[in-house]
């Protein structure tokens, strides 16, 4: 357990390897599910544990909310469009994500768990962009994914989307 | 009677539902693809991830790549079956989109292409008949010039997507899916420019297929008043924006004047400009004047009758030339509006000025000439001559066409 330091907006976070990190009460308050467990218990000094996410996980997390300590908060409505547009990712978040696809996914994980949706959009947009402009192959390739599909199923597949190969 | 009654109650029986299962389970689209157990399915990275998030990921995409990511396994498959994309893509709203997923089957049709406003696949060639005996000419789509009517004016005329797109594709494969020579072609004293010839060439370089259109003339007969013809009003719909125009044609007057004032001095080397390159498209200008002599590539008996060849020389980047909608191509290409007596091309469309390709896009990349030249010196386009005029019959050879015979001395003379 770690208490919050003499300055009253730190909070101190115990990841799932029993590892402790302080950090000010704003950066923490970008995860939603950080923000509503402080208003709920309250700030009493206790140390909030994230059982879901590892020291390494979590300072990467931690470094992109740091980042984004002044961002505005997202509304509805950018949802919609930020959907739409999968290649639009900040120069700054690129970088942050040019990380082994096992640190992507987890990041993704932990954005998720912690609620953090500008975080959680970053990561499947630039997961996305991987996969764009790519045929199955080349996907499987890129994710390392073993095609398990036996030859008979492939040619099934492949006969369900004869219907567009109109001559 | 009896026995009609019994039949159409069978039938009514038939079609009733049976009793309904406590919960109803979720069923998957139908289709026998569907039938898979996912369970059955080899882990994966991907296999870490809840559906909610292979949802959010689906998102992002478009309709064809969640089609392909449905396609790597047996996880994905289910993973995808709530985005539906198999089902999406038979509607015709999304023809684009299935064009871009039967990519995925175009190697296995060397005789087809897919047409993206259609959809579908449709030959690549059609036998006409005439009076005297059948022949073939490529297919053309309506639909397709319709929809997609950005052209790029090459060699004084409009080239259409789908040529680019043919040329490519039998460098991707083999010669049989398409024409790579097509666009290789040297034209002589042009009419409406009478002094100047043009020679154009194509070759692929990473995935992309690079273009070279060559302007040349002798140069104590260019006409001053003639330049503003040429490559620097259409070298890209962006020269009028970023001023390009006008300091090409300030800068070819100056070399013009100082070859011409002291020719000794330029007569082993020559005089080069900088290449003037478009910061909004991937196209770069160069004006030559070289000695006669050292010309590479073909020229036209009047031009050898002066010491001295002026040549501008414009180089493209029209990119994979896999969709119409590839960044490289629309930012190039204008669309072209009759004014009944010729084409003129319209740079804005509608209230908006042309598109460009972002100040980042020309980062870590090498000038387009120097990726062409070297290409040029380097590989491909020696050997696939060669391979053509293994195809020409001896009796047919003094009919081939200017364009090929210039293209192979062009070579020979490059490789020396």
């Amino acid at each position: 357990m770690a208490a919050t330091s003499a300055d009253a907006k730190k909070v101190t976070l115990t990841t799932s390897d029993n590892a402790d990190l302080t950090v000010e009460r704003e950066v923490a308050e970008r995860s939603i599910l950080i923000k509503n467990l402080l208003e709920d218990i309250g700030d009493n000094g206790d140390a909030i544990p994230i059982p879901n996410v590892n020291e390494a996980v979590m300072k990467k997390v931690l470094e992109w909310c740091e980042q984004h300590r002044k961002d505005p908060p997202a509304s509805q409505d950018d949802d919609a469009d930020s959907r739409k547009k999968s290649t639009d990712i900040d120069e700054w978040d690129q970088k942050f994500m040019q990380v082994d696809q096992e640190m992507l996914f987890e990041i993704i994980l932990a954005a998720n768990y912690l609620d953090i949706k500008a975080l959680l959009d970053v990561g499947c947009k630039t997961v996305a962009n991987m996969i764009k402009g790519k045929s199955p192959d080349e996907i499987r390739k890129t994710f390392n994914i073993q095609n398990d599909f036996t030859p008979e199923e492939e040619d099934q597949i492949r006969r369900e989307n004869e219907w567009a190969e109109d001559r | 009677m009896a026995d009609f009654k019994s039949k159409l109650k069978t039938v009514f029986d038939s079609l009733r539902p049976s009793t309904p299962d406590v919960i109803a389970k979720p069923q998957p689209p139908t289709g026998s693809i569907y039938s898979l157990h996912p369970w059955d399915a080899t882990p994966s990275i991907f296999n870490t991830l809840p559906q909610e998030l292979l949802d959010e990921i689906a998102s992002h995409l478009p309709l064809h790549s969640i089609a392909n990511l449905a396609l790597t396994n047996r996880h994905m498959l289910f993973g995808m079956s709530y985005a539906d994309p198999f089902t999406q893509l038979r509607d015709p709203s999304n023809a684009y989109e299935r064009a871009e997923f039967l990519r995925n089957y175009e190697e296995d049709y060397p005789e087809l292409f897919i047409c993206h406003a259609c959809g579908v696949f449709h030959p690549r060639r059609v036998t006409m008949h005439s009076v005297f005996s059948p022949y073939t000419k490529m297919y053309k789509c309506e639909f397709h010039d319709k929809k997609f009517r950005q052209e790029l004016f090459l060699r004084h005329k409009r080239c259409s997507w789908l040529t680019f797109h043919m040329v490519m594709r039998a460098y991707r494969y083999t010669p049989q899916y398409g024409n790579p020579y097509i666009l290789n072609h040297f034209e002589k004293e042009i009419s409406y420019i009478r002094p100047w010839s043009c020679h154009t060439l194509a070759l692929p370089s990473n995935g992309h297929l690079l273009l070279r259109e060559r302007w040349s003339h002798g140069l104590h007969g260019v006409k001053k008043n003639k330049l503003q013809f040429l490559l620097f009003r259409r070298a890209c719909p962006h020269t009028h924006i970023t001023g390009l125009e006008r300091d090409m044609q300030i800068d070819m007057e100056k070399l013009i004047d100082q070859v011409r004032m002291h020719p000794q001095k330029y007569v082993a080397t020559g005089l080069k400009s900088e290449p003037y390159q478009c910061r909004e498209c991937p196209t770069e200008v160069t004006i030559d004047i070289k000695p006669t002599s050292l010309f590479q590539g073909p020229t036209t008996k009047t031009q050898r009758g002066f010491p001295f060849v002026l040549s501008i020389t414009r180089y493209m980047d029209v990119g994979e030339c896999k969709s119409p909608h590839e960044r490289e191509w629309e930012t190039q290409t204008v669309q072209f509006i009759h004014c009944k007596i010729y084409w003129r091309f319209c740079t804005q469309r509608g209230n908006k000025s042309p598109p460009t390709l972002g100040p980042t896009y020309r980062e870590h990349r090498e000038p387009i000439s120097v990726q062409f030249e070297r290409q040029l010196l380097n590989s491909s386009l020696p050997s696939t001559l060669d391979m053509s005029t293994a195809r020409i019959p001896v009796q047919a050879a003094r009919r081939v066409s200017d364009s090929f015979r210039h293209s192979v001395e062009d070579i020979q003379e490059v490789t020396g």
